[in-house]
């Protein structure tokens, strides 16, 4: 399975996590995501997501100055999105337990 | 100047900026989302707009070109934009509506016949021509939105493309055409003297006066 399609999955989770660090901008958020291992990623992913964690009530913006031009969009974590994120986590434990648990199988009964 | 003016122009600015590759994909992309404005709330738009471009310079200062940024498919990024973004409130358009209205009235009633008895106008003609002109405006955005990605890769498809551009706006100019027609005569007014000429004036110098104000308008920028 191509690596871009289990991204998708808990891309969400990591943009939550990261905003919940401290306030970021579009351009801030990508390069930290790519920072953190997410490569491949691209802005085309990234705004609709913005965008519809923000429709979702899970993220808020402001706008604030910028030393280097007109004020900028900052993406805040809401009180529904710190909850969001809370889920997130506690289903992603669940999950990387049990596809451990799948795999670890998978490889005891390999006879090779 | 309205606020969604001056945001535009703040993203201008960026835009002018930019390397001619990265001007070119944000042009399109702008193009691609603004023709779809009728439908999307253009404050949010140009917010968003605003937000990107301001990303895109920060992207390219760090060798980044708008391709390795927002990724090779801008159409697929512009639609899943698009999805998000909050629909048109009625009343950003008003404006615009109340131009597109008043601009066919004035021409109705300078075309219409100005006979011995006064000006006669047909009632029906000034609701049908803005509802059509109303259609036809969002049919163009809509076209124009439809053929900004279309790939014009050599003579023949752009050729195709202008041909079918032109056949569009001849379709438009006939529609218009024949509503002259076939717009039936039953609802007719006439505009005795000497109304009819104080109207007609006040109409010359409305349309005077709002292209004095335009040429001072752009002399002053």
């Amino acid at each position: 399975m191509a690596q871009t399609q289990l991204i998708k999955g808990v891309l969400e989770g990591c943009v939550l996590a990261t905003i919940a660090e401290h306030e970021v901008y579009g351009y801030e958020l990508i390069q930290a995501l790519r920072q953190h291992g997410f490569t491949n990623l691209v802005g085309g992913t990234v705004y609709p997501l913005l965008l519809k964690l923000e429709k979702n009530g899970d993220l808020t913006s402001t706008l604030k100055p910028s030393a280097d031009g007109p004020n900028r969009k900052y993406y805040q974590l809401t009180a529904q999105g710190q909850q969001t994120l809370a889920t997130f986590a506690t289903n992603w434990q669940q999950l990387q337990v049990n596809v451990a648990k799948i795999l670890r199988q998978v490889t005891n009964d390999d006879p090779s | 100047m309205t606020q969604a003016d001056q945001t535009r122009n703040r993203m201008n600015q960026i835009v002018d900026q930019l390397n001619p590759t990265n001007q070119t994909y944000f042009h399109q992309l702008t193009t691609y989302l603004m023709t779809n404005s009728l439908f999307t709330n253009e404050t949010a738009l140009n917010r968003q707009l605003l937000a990107m471009a301001q990303d895109l310079a920060d992207a390219e200062h760090d060798g980044l070109d708008a391709e390795q940024y927002f990724g090779n498919a801008p159409q697929a990024m512009g639609d899943a934009l698009l999805a998000q973004l909050p629909p048109a409130k009625l009343r950003e358009h008003l404006p615009f509506l109340a131009v597109l209205i008043g601009i066919s009235w004035c021409f109705l009633i300078i075309s219409s016949p100005n006979i011995a008895t006064g000006l006669q106008l047909n009632l029906l003609m000034f609701i049908i021509v803005p509802i059509v002109e109303i259609i036809m405006t969002q049919l163009i955005f809509k076209w124009f939105h439809m053929t900004t990605y279309w790939q014009r890769t050599n003579r023949l498809t752009n050729w195709i493309t202008w041909f079918v551009n032109g056949l569009f706006w001849i379709v438009c100019v006939g529609i218009m055409v024949l509503l002259i027609f076939f717009v039936p005569t039953t609802y007719q007014v006439v505009i005795g003297q000497p109304w009819n000429l104080l109207i007609l004036g006040l109409l010359a110098v409305i349309a005077v006066s709002y292209f004095g104000y335009q040429l001072y308008s752009l002399r002053q920028k």
